[in-house]
């Protein structure tokens, strides 16, 4: 059989080879979520275990202990229930759950009342390790690289980061709390993210623990 | 409280996602084990909702439909050009078609099996197929039209017997099974007439592909056996990802082996158009037994 022209016909060009070699995270990504799409649990395993320990810290953080659980496992099983839901051309896998687990933490600490609570328990948050030595190693290391960006910020700028962030709370209560307008709160939030994306820089928000994980 | 009023809502608009995310990083923490557990046990009790699966009788009817369609739009010329891999010209292949058309009708009770080697997919009913390139191309489409029909209306008919033997070029096929690789050979040749035209193939329905993948994945144990019936196998599962995917555990006892490929590139190595070689996939496991099923996979196709 002459396959010539199959192949030719069937193969992706050299610059959508260059570009899936050049990202393999994303590639990894996009491929797990096309076997979670058809019912493949082998891939929920696989995705579960690379960004569980992300999206419980986060939840942990927000919300305490048995509740983070609860939010960790039920962004999984949305993912595994709704996997259309995650469109690789706007975002990352890793930042999807970490923005689908913020959210479901802010609802549970809005939906509770329990936000006061909370804010003093974020203060107290230890986290655990991480699943094994490298993501253990990594999360110290990012860790410790996001830390030193936020200490370069102007302290209001950081400070209007942490109570947004860290505690959760809307721009009006950070408001609030620093003494500063509505809109000042919001602007200083804004460019003090914009300041952490360049001090970061790519190899932090594009995803570097993962690609470690996967090399 | 306004929705829009919080970081959560804001950071999408200002494009910032991903240093939200960064910032999470230093946070990581293990969740417990049993959070693991009934994650796994819902993906187990709760797998999603796929495409269905269409009846043989309909993929059939579906199949022949969209040969139809493409071939009342083909220009005088097209007739004449030649469809990959094969040496007929798109008129040659259409008359191979209605060769096989009547290998059916005959296995259906229908008519007589046409002359040749009816063992021999590419030469049973040659001498047919060089009369009919002697004639009008629009004559040779007008009869296979005929034979096509012909079946449908039969399969749709009580004397249709689904699961009684209906052994096509030595393969054991029943009535259902039959319709489902003739289905899978009408969808072939229809993206060999389209390519061999200049067309952009048709998106094919997601239950079509779906149903002849499942068929084609069912029978990878039956086929293995044939193919390579020293090798050991017990489990596997093959993931066909892309809507009329699905995952698919074959074979019983512990899975050695993992096959993970898009369902319509899959289909076409199925029908020998990508060489298992070449095919897009990833392979886990025992890489031998994995190669083994894809060159089994293509058992049907010559």
């Amino acid at each position: 059989m002459d396959n010539t022209l199959v192949r030719s016909a069937w193969l992706p060009s050299a610059a959508v080879c260059s570009a899936l070699v050049s990202d393999p995270v994303a590639e990894w990504e996009r491929r797990m979520m096309a076997r979670i799409a058809v019912g493949d649990d082998a891939a929920l395993e696989q995705v579960y275990d690379q960004y569980s320990a992300l999206v419980h810290g986060i939840a942990l953080r927000l919300v305490g202990g048995d509740s983070a659980a609860d939010i960790c496992q039920e962004v999984f099983t949305s993912l595994w229930n709704s996997p259309s839901r995650w469109n690789g051309e706007r975002g990352s896998l890793r930042t999807f759950l970490v923005v689908i687990a913020r959210r479901r933490c802010i609802d549970t600490l809005r939906s509770a009342g329990r936000r006061r609570a909370n804010e003093r328990r974020a203060y107290r948050a230890v986290p655990v390790p991480a699943p094994n030595v490298d993501e253990a190693a990594i999360a110290l290391v990012t860790g410790e690289r996001v830390r030193n960006a936020l200490r370069r910020l102007p302290d209001a700028q950081r400070r209007a980061i942490e109570l947004a962030y860290f505690e959760g709370l809307t721009f009006a209560q950070v408001a609030v709390r620093t003494g500063a307008s509505e809109g000042t709160a919001k602007s200083r939030i804004r460019l003090g993210l914009h300041r952490l994306n360049s001090l970061l820089g790519p190899s932090e928000t594009g995803g570097s623990g993962v690609k470690r994980n996967l090399a | 409280m306004k929705r829009n009023d919080d970081l959560d809502t804001a950071i999408e608009r200002w494009g910032l996602t991903p240093v939200v995310a960064a910032l999470a990083e230093g946070d990581a923490s293990t969740p417990p084990d049993e959070v693991r557990r009934r994650l796994l046990g819902h993906a187990a009790a709760a797998p999603p909702l796929l495409s269905p699966t269409l009846s043989p009788v309909d993929l059939y009817r579906a199949r022949v439909a969209a040969l139809e369609q493409l071939l009342d739009t083909l220009a005088d010329e097209d007739w004449e050009r030649r469809a990959t891999p094969y040496q007929w010209t798109v008129h040659g292949l259409v008359a191979h078609l209605l060769v096989i058309e009547q290998c059916t009708a005959a296995m259906f009770g229908l008519g007589k099996m046409p002359s040749g080697d009816e063992n021999d997919h590419l030469a049973v009913g040659r001498a047919l197929i060089d009369t009919e390139l002697l004639g009008s191309p629009l004559s040779t489409a007008g009869r296979w039209r005929t034979a096509a029909r012909q079946i449908s209306d039969h399969i749709g008919s009580d004397a249709f017997r689904p699961n009684a033997p209906a052994t096509l070029h030595g393969w054991p096929f029943t009535g259902s099974s039959l319709l489902v690789a003739r289905a899978f050979e009408l969808w072939t040749h229809v993206n060999d007439i389209a390519r061999a035209v200049g067309r952009l193939e048709r998106p094919t329905p997601a239950e079509e592909l779906r149903t002849m993948s499942s068929f084609s994945v069912a029978t990878l144990p039956y086929t293995l056996s044939l193919v390579d019936p020293l090798l050991s196998f017990s489990s596997a599962r093959v993931v066909l990802t892309g809507p009329g995917g699905g995952t698919f555990d074959i074979g019983t006892g512990e899975r050695t082996t993992l096959i993970v490929a898009d369902v319509v590139d899959y289909c076409r190595m199925v029908a020998r158009r990508i060489d298992p070689d070449v095919l897009d996939s990833t392979i886990e496991g025992d890489t031998e037994l994995a190669g083994a099923l894809l060159r089994a996979s293509q058992a049907f196709a010559v």
